[in-house]
Parts: C-alpha cells; structure tokens; sequence
C-alpha cells in the first residue's frame, strides 16, 4: 500500500505573505497591531520594573506646568504640576498588568470546573450553578466592586478577584454550550470505546482540541475588561491614589484643565487606555476568527 | 374566544420566571449579608447592626438568625439609617432610582430608531458606505474611556460653542439637559454598536430561513414575518442584558454630570463608608436589573407563546 500524500498547512516553512494569504489581509492587520501594542506594553513594565525612565515621575518641575508634548525633552509633555507624563505613563502599567493576570486566571480556572461540572454531574448541581452563575450577572460589576472596597480594603489584588469572579459566568455559558455540542459526537464515544480515561477526555479532547479557541479569545477580553474596570477604579478615586501614578487618576487629574482648554495632559492617558483595550479586544475578536477558521 | 388551555403553558411559564427571580434575589441577598458578616474586625458589622433599628436590640451572633430578621426588615422597606446623616435609606433610594432609570431607558430608547435606520441603510447599495462608517466610528468611540469622552463632549458643546447648557437642575430635568448624559451612556459605553451589530447579524441569519424563502416564492410581504423574529426579540434579548452594564458606567456620567441618580448614592456611601446606604443601593440596583430582565422575559412569552414550552 503506498501512502497518499495529503497537502497539509505546513506553517513552518510558510513564507510572510502566504500566511497573510491564509488568515486574509483584515485579520493579519487586527493581529500585528495588538501584537505590537502588547509588545510595548510587555516592554514597558520592565523599564519601569528596572526604573530606566527618562525623569523621574514624582519630580515636580514647575518652570513647565501643562506644556505640550515635545518640550525640551518631555516627549509627551508634563501635567499640572510639572511632572513628566511618559515616565508616569510608563509607570502607569505596572498598576494593572500583572494584577489583571490573576483576574483572567481565577475567571478561566473557575469558569472550566463550572462548565465541566454542570455538564458531567448530576441534574441539580446543573440548576444550582446556573443560579449562582444567574446571581452574579444581575449585579454590575463596577457596584459589585464598590460593595467590596467599602468592606475589605481598596487592594488591587481584591478588586482583580471580583473582577474575575463577575467574569466567571460568561466564561461558563460559553463553555457550557460549547461541550453540550460536543459530548453528543461521535469521536467521544469512540475515545470512551478505546478506553481512554475520562478526565483525559475532558482534558485533551473536549477543553484543549476543541475549546481552547473560547478560552484564548475569553482571556483576551477578560484582560481588557480588567483594564478598563481599574482605570474607571483609580478615576472614582477607589484605586490606586496618588502620587502614585495609574492611567485612570492621570485622567482625572488633568480633566479639571481639559475645560479651560490644555488638553494635553488628560488626552495623552486616555489614548493610551483606547490604544491598550482595543489591541485587547481585537485580539480577542480575531483569534477566534483565525482559529476557527472563519476568515 | 380565548382557550384556557392555550394560556395554561403561559401561566406556567411565567410562575417558573417569577420563582426563579425571587430565589436569585434571595442568593444574592445572603451572599451580599455574608460578605458584611465576614468583614475583616468585628467594627464594622457591629455599626451595621447598630444603625439598623430591628437588629439593635438582637445580641445573637447566628449568621442565619440575624440575617433571617435582616431580611423580614427589607422585605417590608427597613433598610435602616443612614450613618453620616442619619436619615432612612429606603427615602433616599427612591428619590435617587427614578433618576438613574431614567438615564438608562432613554439611552436605550434612542438605539431603537438608530438600529432600523442602520439595518435600513445597510440594505441599499447607496447608503452602504454610510452606514459601515457610522458602525467603525462608533465602535471606535466604544473603547475610548467615558470618563474622558464625557470631558471631551462638554468641553466641545459647552465650553467652546455653547450649545447646550452645564449645569443641571435636579428639580426640572429638561430634555436639553438630558441629551448629553444619555448620548454617552448609549455610545460611550459600546451598548448602542453592541445591539446594532448583534441585531443586523440575527437579521441576516433569519433571512436566510427556509421560512423566508418560501415567503418569498409565494410573493408575501417578507418584512411580516422577519420583524418578530428577526430584530424585535433580539433586540428585546440585547436590551434587557445591558442594563446591568449601564447601571455600572452610569456610575461614571452621574459623578461627571453630577446627575442625582443612585449611581452618585453609591459613590458618595463608598467614599463614606456608610454601609446600611451602600447595601440598600445594592439590593435596589440588583431588584432593578432583575425585575428589567423578568420583564423582558415576560413580554417575549407573551409574544412568542412556543417559547413556554422550552
């Protein structure tokens, strides 16, 4: 018997462009724009992580108060009392990035075993956890959050666990419906005749094979969410407080000139929030259309 | 004449929804009582119980006994007293509500005539470079943060042109003064490209039913039997989800516009500490979006009776 040869996606050996040709031109902007914006972002945690920074962020310079970007040597300007906006602004991500990791975790872990278990376990574990996952939708997260920095402490760490938490339903649904589809076809009952074990199923055929394009395009958006949800945080005045820097209370503390014209020092923050949520959501987006193939 | 049994299914339907609700409200009452409960040192519970009149006179230290006489006092409207001015929560929560859900059902009222002018000019090859540029706009504004897009709409209407005015009486909310604030929250929160683009793809999806087909063939109007089930249930589904969205960046346009709404109650009880305002703001906030969707669900079984059998 010879073997047929099957032309297969090889993408080892693809060329640039070919890949572009397989993914389309629209998908392969989306991707190469969050990837270079998540690169940055990466890049520069661990500037500020290692204090690299062209000023220092709390030196107050009063000779330059609100003056625009591109003033001898502050690229992006300074804020009303003279500080530099690109090192707070750098500074600015160590506020959010690493916390709003713990954030997708508890949301991606917990939303799995509450697919998993209402799907494979008896009737009514299904409807209790339908309920509580109910009860958690009906609240608004950001109120959900004030309820817990009233009681326990404004720590970041608190508020990226109600974030996850709040985020563990729509995480559950998705999955939930997902391996409703699936337990029905045939190649489980051929794993489960070849006596494969169950939690090796669940695990390698169902969550990796088939549902590993949910949780990829999930965490993305759960890390944008968690972005946005701190940055509404710090601009209320529950999160990080100054002068500690957060884009959120950059926002703020520039809004109050935005009124009498010096745009500059509340612009500048807010665009970089716009720029970060929208390479987290088209990342989103997208990996869910190149990966299931719907380009 | 009506069939009772026809309406039977219904009735059924609708006390399975109602059940429902009031076992998630029960829920999320205790688990709102046990995050209290469980706050770290005893001070803080115990000012809790101190300003709530039916509990003060309780020195058992159960969880489920206290929480069952907390619950019996919001049942019948005792949410307590205010710890910084020392006035009755359940007053201040219903002069601050109305307010808020005006805010939010106008802002989805206006996705309404947005939604079928969009679909409608999706339609016709004209207008098609119009619509998808109003969708990128908007959908660019979705991302941009509201708490610097509102500051960006004031400073242009207000400060620079003059058009509209600033301040905001809370006795005569006139609809000049609404404008702002519920353009906002429909577009600086994605809820308004959110229902658009979910609406337009659930359309295009039930025009491709066999149903519609044969419609057509047979030379019958399409839009009689596309418009129930092609934008008036999803848009009903949509709307009826976003409301717990709204009511979170509501919090955010009530404290730039300084509307009086409970958004602003939930702030000033967080930045106060006043616990007895903030968990009856809560429990209002929570009644809201459930009664909104209980109803959402309401109209959808009535308009689509099959739905009860599910």
């Amino acid at each position: 018997m010879s073997k047929i040869n099957i032309p297969r996606w090889n993408h080892k050996f693809m060329s640039l462009i070919e890949n572009v040709k397989i993914i389309g031109i629209r998908n392969s902007i989306y991707l190469s724009y969050s990837s270079i914006i998540i690169l940055v972002l990466i890049f520069g945690y661990f500037v500020s992580y290692f204090e690299y920074l062209p000023f220092d962020p709390e030196d107050l310079d009063l000779d330059y108060i609100l003056s625009p970007p591109l003033t001898d040597g502050h690229i992006l300007g300074t804020d009303y009392l003279g500080r530099d906006t690109f090192s707070r602004l750098i500074l600015g991500i160590e506020a959010y990035l690493v916390p709003s990791i713990v954030a997708v975790i508890i949301a991606i872990f917990w939303g799995i075993i509450t697919a998993v278990a209402s799907i494979f376990t008896h009737k009514r574990v299904t409807r209790t956890l339908s309920m509580i996952n109910d009860s958690i939708l009906a609240m608004p997260k950001l109120v959900l959050l004030f309820l817990v920095i009233a009681i326990f402490d404004p720590n970041i760490f608190y508020i990226m666990i109600v974030i996850g938490i709040s985020n563990i339903p729509s995480v559950a649904q998705l999955l939930t419906a997902k391996i409703d589809l699936l337990k029905e076809r045939s190649f489980i009952d051929s794993a489960i005749a070849s006596g494969i074990s169950y939690h090796s199923i669940i695990l390698k055929h169902i969550l990796w094979s088939n549902c590993r394009v949910i949780l990829f395009s999930q965490s993305a958006f759960i890390m944008g969410e968690a972005i946005l949800m701190e940055a509404s945080l710090s601009y209320l005045g529950f999160g990080v407080q100054e002068p500690t820097p957060s884009w959120g209370n950059m926002v703020q503390s520039g809004s109050n000139y935005l009124l009498q014209g010096d745009l500059w020092s509340s612009t500048i923050p807010a665009l970089a929030i716009m720029l970060v949520l929208s390479a987290f959501y088209l990342l989103s987006y997208t990996v869910s259309r190149v990966l299931e193939r719907r380009h | 004449m009506i069939n009772i049994a026809v309406l039977k299914p219904i009735a059924s339907a609708i006390s399975r929804e109602l059940f429902h609700s009031i076992t998630l409200l029960l829920l999320l009452s205790f688990f709102v009582f046990f995050l209290l409960y469980n706050a770290p040192g005893d001070e803080v519970f115990q000012r809790y119980l101190e300003s709530h009149s039916e509990l003060n006179s309780y020195d058992s230290h159960n969880l489920f006994y206290i929480y069952f006489i907390w619950l019996s006092a919001c049942v019948t409207g005792n949410f307590g007293t205010s710890m910084v001015n020392g006035l009755p929560v359940l007053g201040q929560i219903i002069e601050n509500l109305g307010n808020s859900i005006l805010l939010i059902f106008h802002a989805l009222l206006i996705s309404v005539p947005f939604v079928i002018i969009n679909i409608a000019m999706g339609f016709k090859n004209n207008f098609k470079l119009i619509s998808t540029t109003v969708s990128v706009i908007l959908s660019i504004l979705a991302v941009v943060p509201i708490f610097w897009l509102s500051y960006v709409a004031i400073y242009i209407t207000s400060t620079r042109f003059d058009y509209l005015p600033v301040g905001i009486s809370p006795e005569s909310l006139s609809y000049l003064e609404m404008l702002l604030p519920v353009a906002l929250l429909s577009i600086g929160s994605g809820v308004l490209i959110h229902i658009t683009q979910h609406t337009k793809s659930e359309l295009f999806r039930v025009l491709k039913e066999d149903y519609v087909l044969y419609a057509r063939a047979k030379g019958a109007k399409v839009y009689k039997h596309v418009l129930k089930e092609g934008i008036i249930f999803p848009m009903l589904h949509l709307m009826s989800h976003q409301v717990a969205y709204l009511f979170s960046t509501c919090i955010i346009i009530e404290q730039i516009f300084n509307w009086p709404g409970i958004g602003r109650l939930l702030w000033q009880a967080t930045q106060d500490r006043d616990i007895p305002l903030l968990l009856g703001a809560v429990l209002a906030t929570a009644f809201t979006i459930r009664l909104t969707q209980f109803l959402s669900k309401l109209t959808y079984i009535i308009l689509n009776p099959r739905a009860s059998h599910e």
